[in-house]
């Protein structure tokens, strides 16, 4: 499995309660740590296309910086409308300083 | 008493409202048959990317559609594209469709949504005349305005802004009128001081917008080449774009006691005075779940959000429907977003900079917060949000002090 990861960036990089983007395999993700554990999400509102980068992390959501939609950044899920698919998330592994992403995103039942 | 297990809902319109209506009686394990009347032939398809994504050729049409063919395979519908219904029997529960055949239910669902206002003036029949309701329309008309010089706009209402804004990118080759017959565009939604700050934004684009302006007529030797203002002024237009609002489609429904030109009478839940018919979406006067006075409301979210919640009722029995309308508009670089529904005010509190278009406004109606719309200022409009929905009691003329906190104010309720 571990093939599969890549390191995308050093932990030390990646403080609570900041959004970072970046790319993972040509596709645009962001990393956020939240309660000291990093999640990584697609980067891209399903709703209308907006940057989540440039929105704003509160607690465990991202809020979208045009529509104001709602994401849970452990499950991707909409919290708030308009938006109404969930984020993709991607699986994160932390060890000896640095930060490796799936290359794939979770699967959704 | 209400039958709680309907074996048959029929749905009339397969819009936004009505196929989340559909998809939600689904996954709330509704198991008896659905039938959904649809007046398109296409699969359903998300408006809002017509005025704004899908002209501006960002968004293909892969890319709007609600459902895909094997979703709406699972969801085990009887779907009748391309059919209107034409007549409903409230003592028989069925529908007569457009096709003759009639559909008995145990439980009905109107969602027919809104048709576009026509403008009855001579030259409207003219080739280069256009109006965006549906899908096929704004292939027309994007396929059109590539090569279009002069656009004329009729109507600066949200879809004549957004669709000036979209249209309005590229070479600078391009002039774009807006002809408006109020003295400020969006005045009635917005008020007058918004209303100008988003005239200036497209003024600053580029866009001209003529107000207190009324077309008489358009001419053209088969295609329109002219827009003759009742004032006589003529605007030179190889495009022209009516966007003179909406109305309800419910012409069919026209007979029934609750239902007249201002829609359809529901209560809280959704549902008309007979118990075993509900309607959603733009056709829906429901309560305000702030005032309780009957709105109407047409918005992509008010038009979901009850959908999904018309799928609860029917699975689980009358609840009423409280969320907050919401809509947005993007223009330009610029998203607004609007929060409550406002109809008429006596305060119009701001908040920011309406010159440089990054404010919000507060509506305000016998010191009481109506409503919200944020120009930009996304995080601000969040907290200022629940004001609203909440009806958080607030210092108002503390409103447009940078130094108070939203966020603070928001949570205090």
């Amino acid at each position: 499995m571990s093939e599969d990861f890549i390191a995308v960036a050093q932990s030390k990089d990646v403080a609570g309660g900041s959004l970072h983007r970046l790319e993972v395999d040509g596709k645009p993700v962001i990393l956020v740590r939240v309660q000291g554990k990093v999640c990584a999400l697609a980067a891209i509102c399903t709703h209308e296309h907006a940057d989540l980068s440039e929105g704003d992390l509160e607690d465990e959501t991202i809020w979208c910086p045009l529509h104001s939609s709602g994401f849970n950044v452990f499950s991707g899920e909409v919290t708030s409308p308009p938006a109404e698919i969930p984020l993709d998330v991607y699986d994160v592994r932390e060890g000896e300083g640095y930060i490796l992403v799936s290359r794939n995103p979770r699967a959704r039942d | 008493m209400i039958d709680n297990s309907p074996e048959h809902v029929v749905v009339v319109g397969s819009g936004l409202a009505g196929l989340r209506a559909c998809q939600a009686l689904r996954s709330r394990f509704f198991s008896g048959k659905i039938t959904l009347i649809g007046a398109e032939q296409r699969l359903p398809y998300d408006r809002p990317p017509l005025s704004k994504g899908f002209l501006q050729g960002k968004q293909a049409e892969a890319e709007i559609g609600l459902i895909s063919e094997q979703e709406l395979a699972d969801l085990d519908l009887a779907f009748y594209r391309g059919v209107n219904a034409s007549q409903l029997d409230l003592a028989l529960q069925q529908v007569v469709l457009s096709n003759r055949e009639n559909i008995k239910f145990d439980r009905l669902i109107l969602a027919t949504g809104s048709y576009n206002r026509r403008l009855p003036i001579p030259g409207i029949d003219l080739e280069g005349v256009f109006s965006l309701r549906t899908l096929d329309d704004a292939v027309a008309l994007r396929a059109t305005a590539e090569a279009a010089a002069h656009i004329v706009i009729i109507g600066a209402g949200f879809i004549g802004c957004e669709v000036a804004a979209s249209l309005s990118g590229g070479d600078g080759h391009r002039h774009i009128d807006v002809v408006e017959a109020l003295d400020v565009p969006l005045k009635h939604v917005c008020g007058p001081e918004v209303g100008i700050a988003i005239q200036r934004l497209h003024e600053t684009h580029g866009v001209r917008i003529f107000t207190n302006a009324s077309v008489a007529m358009l001419q053209g030797d088969g295609h329109v080449e002219r827009v003759v203002l009742t004032d006589g002024r003529t605007l030179s237009a190889d495009l022209v774009i009516v966007a003179v609002g909406a109305a309800p489609a419910i012409e069919w429904l026209r007979d029934l006691p609750f239902v007249s030109r201002a829609g359809v009478e529901v209560d809280a839940s959704l549902q008309t005075p007979h118990p075993n018919v509900y309607a959603i979406g733009d056709i829906a006067r429901f309560p305000d779940p702030l005032t309780g006075q009957l709105i109407r409301v047409e918005h992509w979210e008010v038009a979901r959000a009850q959908g999904l919640h018309v799928a609860g009722i029917i699975t689980q029995g009358p609840q009423p429907y409280r969320t907050v309308p919401y809509f947005w508009s993007d223009q330009y670089d610029r998203s607004f977003q609007y929060v409550g529904h406002a109809t008429q005010w006596d305060r119009v509190i701001v908040r920011g900079d309406l010159d440089t278009w990054d404010f919000l406004a507060f509506y305000v109606y016998q010191n009481r917060l109506l409503a919200i719309l944020a120009c930009g200022r996304t995080r601000e409009f969040r907290f200022a949000r629940q004001l609203v929905e909440r009806q958080i009691a607030v210092d108002l003329d503390a409103l447009p002090h940078a130094s108070v906190d939203l966020r603070q104010l928001a949570a205090r309720g």
